[in-house]
């Protein structure tokens, strides 16, 4: 076993530079209302049904995939992600979920660079393993039938995160979230405080299965998944697993006084207080979108993408957040 | 060393009852607070299950009706006040919400399930949104206080609201709240305890962490709440302070823990290192003691090796305690519940009885408190290893 498996973190900046300049202590002073956070976007991975990956939506127009079902782009016969970082014998168990997770973690580090060892995994859904918990509810309703102890362990949020951590020996912190009509927001805000905690990086992953009979809805999102790779390190594009890196800085801020909220927002589906199934699906569409076109150069004259993370208004919630992405200046 | 972040409310229900002083006087007076499991759960066992009806919950939440809102609703009411000053001194936005949680409201689904079965649509009171998601026992939280600041839930099986306190922390340090209320909520139904029965790691009697006859593990369910706030001028903690978190991954198998814990040890090092805490300071560790065979090995092989000096002798200088005996495993809500526990042990100068430890299994090396008794502890930390192999060891303190 090697040492920097079992070492111990800081919980202090000391020689992990993040792009924040937080005090690497909690202080007693509060913070200005205004926050900022950024982080390195090196990397995008994408499964859905019609999408292989990235690269592959985007050649096909960066449609709208909330309503779109189809065969997988690589047609090989078998529909499910390949999520090939799992062994067979580990795969043969996960669900699509895990699966399409798994794939576009796998997409996402490789184009940023980042050993699969020693990211932090951070995984966004609503629903989870909804297709293994919809199977056990069907064996649960026989009062002497058996219940599949791997759908059991397999119906847990962490899944996918759990199955990272064995196939690729990464002791690293690991973990999964809901946030509701909130998922980007909070989902962001957990990764980038932990890169502004012990930087390095994370890959933020979010991903939904089709929610299964009898709780399928026509405002669900489709089976997808998305990762981020995020770090507190621009990549080093001379470095060979680094040469595909995306050079671009997402800053996350809060709303509340300086940035108008763009017009795109009120387009967004609502989904707060219970009033409808919040899309993650489309706010995230228009982030890859964003990502894209600042990688494409179209956004040469630098002015940032911005880009609403929240589908609708939440009248409990008080904070807009809100995504910029910036080209990195090739001058360094 | 960083400061802390002190603790200034805290409230919990669980098997040993609806409120917080019956569940602390219980803790204190060795009662346990497990049952026969009721034959609707389907198996022979026993379970923590929160005693008596549970108030219905308000009319404008009637919509989010569940057991698990219920619960919620008992954690959540006694520390309005507290959450009140907090909004009053930070602003309702700079407070956040994080919560654990491994069943939400699952129960609820398995009624709706075999509802349609028999009726061929889903009832009428039931809403994936409001009764199934996760994100619900946030919302339900959110509306009764009125806490305007980022929340979520934090769903990692039974770390579920251990690492909520790594969260929080994280929060806190890059300047995004100034108060977070932390904790975790989970309630008792068909799918876990069904689902650890054919795990065969149930115990048919009342479990015995960490004792040469346990037998297994019990489910229970509750819930416990926690308002973290950033140290100033007028916040009164209650002297018991966050000073670390550690959370690490197994990277081993889905349900069996690494032969050598190692993932445990790596959150306790973790833990004391972002709290620049040496092991000889550590004076109490409450365990995750399951009570199944290979937890207890392995959480024992874990902390003697980090703490070997610290357990030997007649008077070892880490005391070791094991609660789970009290309110059977609360899954998503036992890291919550536990910390808890430890900030009360901390606030009373008192260890509580790891009751049902007697007789110990003397090849685990770890002499467990057996017996309540005065003593006054300071640096402790609180153990939830989980499905997935993840890990949290959390670091409670007395205040300075």
């Amino acid at each position: 076993m090697s040492a920097s498996l079992t070492e111990p973190l800081s919980g202090s900046l000391a020689g992990r530079p993040a792009t924040t300049g937080r005090p690497a202590a909690i202080s007693d002073h509060p913070r200005e209302p205004s926050v900022e956070l950024r982080a390195h976007l090196r990397g995008v991975g994408m499964w859905t049904p019609a999408f292989a990956d990235f690269d592959a939506w985007l050649a096909a127009g960066a449609s709208d995939i909330s309503h779109v079902s189809g065969e997988p782009a690589d047609g090989d016969g078998d529909p499910r992600p390949p999520a090939k970082l799992l062994h067979p014998r580990l795969r043969r168990r996960t669900s699509t979920l895990t699966r399409a997770a798994v794939t576009a973690l796998e997409s996402a580090t490789g184009q940023g660079g980042a050993s699969l060892d020693s990211v932090r995994f951070v995984l966004v859904s609503s629903f989870g393993e909804i297709e293994a918990t919809v199977e056990l509810l069907e064996q649960l309703a026989e009062p002497e039938g058996p219940v599949s102890p791997t759908k059991f362990h397999n119906s847990v949020h962490n899944t996918a995160t759990g199955y990272m951590s064995i196939a690729s020996g990464n002791h690293r912190e690991a973990t999964a979230i809901a946030g509701g009509p909130h998922n980007l927001a909070v989902g962001l805000l957990e990764a980038l405080a932990g890169l502004a905690e012990v930087g390095g990086d994370v890959v933020l992953i979010f991903a939904e299965e089709r929610l299964p009979p009898p709780f399928e809805r026509s405002d669900a999102d489709p089976t997808f998944a998305v990762a981020l790779h995020l770090s507190s390190e621009a990549a080093d594009r001379a470095q060979p697993d680094q040469s595909r890196s995306l050079e671009i800085e997402l800053r996350l801020t809060n709303a509340t006084s300086t940035t108008p909220a763009p017009a795109e927002a009120a387009a967004l589906a609502p989904g707060v207080g219970g009033v409808g199934l919040p899309s993650m699906v489309a706010p995230l569409m228009q982030l890859l979108r964003g990502a894209a076109r600042v990688r494409d150069g179209a956004a040469h004259d630098r002015v940032p993408v911005p880009i609403p993370l929240t589908s609708g208004d939440d009248p409990g919630v008080e904070s807009a957040w809100l995504v910029t992405l910036h080209q990195l200046d090739p001058r360094g | 060393m960083p400061p802390g972040i002190p603790i200034s409310a805290y409230s919990a229900c669980n098997g040993l009852g609806q409120t917080t002083a019956e569940v602390l006087d219980g803790l204190f007076a060795g009662r346990r607070g497990l049952s026969i499991a009721d034959r609707s759960l389907g198996v022979s066992t026993w379970v923590g299950a929160v005693p008596g009806e549970l108030p219905p919950l308000d009319a404008a939440l009637r919509e989010y009706e569940s057991r698990q809102g219920r619960i919620c609703a008992l954690v959540t009411v006694p520390l309005i006040p507290a959450i009140e000053r907090a909004k009053r001194r930070w602003g309702a936005g700079r407070v956040g919400l994080i919560l654990g949680t491994s069943t939400a409201g699952i129960a609820e689904s398995e009624r709706a399930w075999t509802y349609q079965r028999d009726h061929g649509q889903l009832p009428d009171t039931f809403t994936l949104e409001r009764q199934h998601a996760l994100y619900a026992t946030v919302e339900i939280v959110r509306r009764l206080t009125g806490v305007r600041g980022p929340g979520y839930v934090v769903s990692t099986a039974c770390s579920s609201s251990g690492k909520v306190f790594a969260s929080a922390r994280r929060l806190l340090a890059a300047g995004i709240v100034d108060a977070v209320v932390v904790g975790g909520v989970d309630s008792l139904c068909k799918l876990t305890v069904r689902g650890f029965a054919n795990l065969e790691v149930l115990s048919p009697d009342p479990c015995r962490p960490f004792s040469s006859e346990r037998r297994g593990i019990n489910i229970g369910e509750g819930a416990a709440l926690l308002l973290l706030e950033r140290p100033g001028i007028g916040v009164e903690g209650i002297g018991v302070e966050l000073l670390g978190v550690g959370e690490s991954s197994d990277a081993h198998h889905m349900t069996a823990p690494h032969p050598e814990g190692l993932g445990a040890r790596v959150a306790m090092e973790r833990a004391l290192r972002g709290a620049g805490v040496a092991p000889e300071e550590v004076d109490q560790i409450n365990v995750h003691g399951t009570g199944t065979t290979m937890n207890d090995e392995t959480e024992s092989h874990a902390i003697r090796q980090l703490f070997g000096r610290q357990l030997v002798g007649e008077d070892p200088a880490l005391s070791v305690v094991a609660t789970k005996g009290y309110t059977g495993h609360m899954l998503g809500a036992a890291g919550a519940t536990e910390a808890v526990f430890v900030a009360a042990t901390i606030e009373r100068k008192q260890l509580p009885a790891s009751v049902g430890a007697a007789p110990l299994d003397a090849t685990l090396g770890l002499s467990v408190e057996l017996e309540r008794r005065s003593r006054a502890t300071r640096r402790v930390l609180s153990n939830s290893l989980a499905f997935g192999g993840s890990n949290v060891s959390v670091l409670l303190g007395a205040s300075e």
